[in-house]
């Protein structure tokens, strides 16, 4: 049976914060900081927003996307969400994304977990839903109002936004198709927050060589080896994006090249928003794919993990890329703040 | 209808630190007492209107307290109306004593305010709109006003200065009124430059948070002329009125009037047999500055979108042939919600008596009160004159 | 006190989070919040999910906001006409400038927090309006 994806949505809050003013509160090199991340910019939540709100509003662009008045929102039989910064420690966003959404009541749903990645934990449990015949319809979203200790470095970049994705079965409705998903996992201590502290911690350069770039080349390689591809078989690349340099260093290592990977890489303008990071790009990359391209997309969770997806798209795409804001859309809509204005959420 | 008032009290508004909710009831029920040189056990019934006493107090039943003060059986009951508690007080009294029941009811408007963060008296004061769906976006009450206020300005041209002249004037005469909350005048700049509350609304164009109480003693014409055989020629209330419209401001059909006031207003002329020229003096609520513009013109005083000019002229000040809020209305004298509207009568009672010292308006024969429960949702209008 | 309970503000569900009103099944007149007799004067109105499309009637920006919003001020309300002719007052989102707003400017809902009594509380989520542009995004 074929899977794929028949709505996509995403959502970024308009608030922006530079690193530049980041700096100056810190008494920080904005250079020095934006040459080692290739971080310029990154968004922020409004007060009245959260990783719930944020992914209400991707869910009803992928809505739009799906044509909701043609699949029926009741039969959306599955609904997860992956986040690191739920307003509740125990009660799901999930059954207050399906209320506001109005999908009923027939749906099984929960909230996942695992750091950055939690967002394509979501759809590969989407995926196996529909594939193994649970569910015609289900809805998978990434969303996070990251937040970091002030004064250290994840600063810069933890971010605010949402991805959704609608999955079904149908031919006539797929626009990308999910060939193939699978992971590498494995237990590596490069970030945690514990249950009551506000902020996150995180090992230093252990963050990079024994976790990001293992895990991703891992499943990367693993993805290509047992699909028969290679990278040059792909239109697009999408890694995961804790800042700007580990995505292109990763493409170098497995072969992708940089026009393969710059059209999903949201980072330099927006920051990392971690559990929606992945999904976002790969938003990003839909809005302007054309029919029988094809997409590869590993994420990385801390702790650790990274979900590898082939992907191709369908002839359907074209007409639905305009039917919801894009993600470009919502890139450059934007208001900066000050230092001052940030609330701790 | 002529229903005696035969004694009149109020205590000062203000932030009364040193006074509780019962001292303040006690302190205007007593000095009614005296002023109609009655006994306790010559009430009949007790009606006291309050509003908040629950929430900021934690304290209902209003009734009982106010029957203890005087040590009396008699009944006595709370009426709740949001900021037209005290009118519906005077009119529940009215209606005992129209219907036989009691020849002789005091009636008691009463508010503790200042005991609480201002954003909790806040909150507290939304309960006079809709709970579910204003309260719950937090919709305040300046917020509800400026609502109000931005549609009539836009389609009457009513200028900033002529809406900030409304507090100017009230705040001219509040500073005549030994009992006024805010004693000092006020110009047009001080009020535009002032803390913004709900744009375009500051603070002067916003009721203040007051402590208070005032208390009417009604009579029946039977009683009164025993009663005047004695005593001083009390003044008359000659009509009555209220009106409701909707409680969610949402669901109303105009924003640039208040068809509860302009029923209410109708009712009483009609029963008093009186219309807008006849009367000399009016307490009109002007608890939100456009208030007092908007029923201005709902009264009948001036036409449709008239009102902000005729403020500017000063047609509504001392000297006029109406005088607006002799006593600072709500604006200076202050807002001790359910107290206003026995307060309202109290100033209109004492300026038909002649006993308004620096404040007196001349030649006060008919007066008119005017008082409304949020936004419109509930308006009473009184009617009082001298024999 | 009644704020801070999860049980209103559950029972207002559809209404807050999906703006769902009702129609008079005599007349066909909508209603936004629930109405429970018609002006027509029939007592069968269903529910319905209204559009969340509308136009500014009026709005104001509050510097002093009651203490639910105090963590949210300044924030601006909205008197909004909504297409299918019932009014209703709510808050105007991502406005930072009140200039920015203009009596008949179109909106459109968005989801929002409105606000927690506390961090042990229930959050009280529900629909704000925002400008709605003819560019697709906000």
């Amino acid at each position: 049976m074929r899977v794929g994806i028949i709505g996509y949505g995403a959502y970024i809050p308009k608030y922006r914060i530079k690193t530049e003013e980041i700096c100056a509160t810190w008494n920080q090199d904005p250079n020095k900081i934006k040459n080692g991340l290739l971080v310029e910019e990154k968004s922020v939540p409004a007060k009245d927003e959260d990783s719930i709100t944020i992914a209400v509003q991707a869910a009803q662009n992928a809505l739009l996307r799906a044509n909701q008045t043609k699949i029926n929102k009741s039969k959306i039989g599955a609904l997860y969400v992956g986040s690191e910064s739920p307003p509740y420690a125990v009660k799901p966003s999930a059954s207050i994304i399906g209320q506001a959404l109005n999908i009923g009541n027939n749906y099984q749903a929960a909230d996942l977990e695992f750091a950055c990645k939690a967002g394509t934990a979501a759809l590969q449990i989407c995926y196996s839903l529909i594939k193994s015949g649970q569910t015609e319809y289900a809805l998978a979203i990434g969303t996070d109002t990251a937040q970091a200790r002030p004064g250290n470095v994840l600063e810069y970049s933890a971010s605010a936004a949402g991805a959704a994705f609608i999955l079904g079965n149908k031919e006539e409705e797929i626009i990308a198709t999910i060939n193939k998903t699978l992971s590498f996992t494995s237990d590596t201590p490069d970030f945690w927050r514990r249950s009551l502290e506000q902020y996150p911690k995180h090992a230093g350069r252990f963050t990079g060589e024994e976790s990001y770039f293992k895990h991703v080349i891992s499943a990367t390689e693993k993805i290509l080896e047992e699909t028969n591809l290679k990278p040059s078989d792909f239109d697009f690349a999408i890694f995961h994006q804790p800042n700007g340099k580990f995505p292109l260093q990763a493409a170098k290592k497995l072969g992708f090249t940089k026009e393969q990977v710059l059209p999903g890489l949201l980072v330099t303008k927006i920051g990392n928003s971690y559990s929606a990071s992945s999904p976002l790009s790969l938003s990003a990359v839909l809005d302007i794919a054309k029919p029988n391209q094809k997409i590869l997309l590993t994420s990385y969770g801390s702790g650790s993990g990274s979900d590898s997806f082939v992907l191709t798209t369908t002839e359907n795409i074209t007409s639905k890329q305009n039917l919801a804001p894009q993600t470009l859309d919502y890139v450059n809509n934007k208001k900066y703040l000050k230092y001052s204005d940030l609330r701790s959420i | 209808m002529k229903i005696a008032v035969i004694g009149a009290a109020c205590t000062k508004f203000g932030e009364l630190w040193t006074k509780s909710l019962q001292d303040l009831l006690a302190e205007s029920q007593l000095k009614a007492l005296q002023d109609a040189q009655l006994k306790p056990n010559q009430i009949d019934e007790i009606f006291t209107g309050n509003m908040c006493a629950g929430m900021f107090s934690g304290q209902m039943h209003l009734g009982g307290m106010a029957a203890q003060i005087l040590n009396t059986k008699c009944p006595s009951t709370t009426i709740e109306g949001a900021c037209a508690s005290g009118s519906l007080a005077i009119r529940a009294g009215i209606m005992a004593i129209e219907s036989g029941q009691a020849q002789v009811v005091m009636v008691n408007g009463v508010e503790k305010m200042t005991d609480l963060d201002s954003s909790i008296i806040t909150t507290g004061l939304m309960g006079a709109g809709s709970q579910e769906t204003e309260h719950f976006v937090g919709a305040t009450f300046p917020a509800l006003n400026a609502l109000i206020a931005r549609i009539y300005m836009s389609e009457f041209r009513l200028t900033r200065e002529q809406l900030a002249q409304v507090s100017v004037k009230n705040h001219k005469h509040g500073a005549l009124n030994p009992n006024a909350h805010f004693r000092r005048e006020v110009s047009i700049q001080d009020v535009i430059n002032s803390q913004m509350i709900a744009d375009p609304l500051t603070i002067f164009d916003c009721p203040p948070i007051s402590d208070g109480a005032a208390s009417l003693i009604l009579a029946s014409p039977e009683f009164a002329k025993k009663y005047t055989a004695k005593k001083t020629i009390p003044v008359y209330i000659i009509g009555s009125g209220q009106a409701c419209d909707t409680l969610n401001l949402s669901q109303r059909e105009s924003y640039t009037e208040l068809v509860a006031s302009q029923l209410a207003a109708k009712q009483a002329y009609k029963m008093a047999n009186v219309t807008p020229e006849d009367i000399n003096i009016a307490e009109l609520h002007d608890g939100f500055s456009i208030m007092e513009i908007i029923s201005l013109e709902d009264l009948g005083f001036f036409k449709k979108g008239q009102a902000g000019k005729a403020t500017e002229l000063g047609l509504t000040t001392f000297g006029s042939k109406l005088v607006v809020n002799p006593s600072g209305g709500l604006k200076s004298k202050g807002h001790p919600v359910g107290a206003t509207g026995v307060s309202q009568a109290y100033e209109i009672v004492k300026q038909l008596k002649g006993e308004c010292d620096k404040r007196q308006v001349k030649n006060a024969k008919v007066g008119l009160t005017h008082n409304i429960g949020g936004c419109g949702t509930t308006a009473v209008v009184h009617i009082f004159a001298q024999e | 006190m009644f704020q801070s309970s999860p049980i209103p503000y559950w029972r207002r569900q559809k209404e807050n989070f999906c703006l769902q009103g009702c129609k008079c099944t005599k007349c066909s007149k909508f209603y936004y919040p629930k109405k429970y007799l018609c002006t027509c004067g029939c007592e069968k109105l269903d529910p319905i999910i209204l559009n969340g499309t509308g136009t500014l009637l009026s709005f104001t920006k509050i510097n002093l906001p009651p203490a639910e919003f105090v963590g949210m001020a300044p924030y601006c309300i909205g008197l909004i006409v909504l297409d299918e002719g019932p009014k209703i007052i709510s808050q105007i989102a991502d406005c930072d400038d009140i200039n920015d707003l203009k009596i008949g400017m179109p909106v459109k809902t968005v989801f929002r927090k409105y606000y927690s009594c506390g961090k042990d509380k229930i959050i009280n989520y529900g629909l704000k309006f925002i400008k709605a542009n003819s560019h697709p995004a906000q």
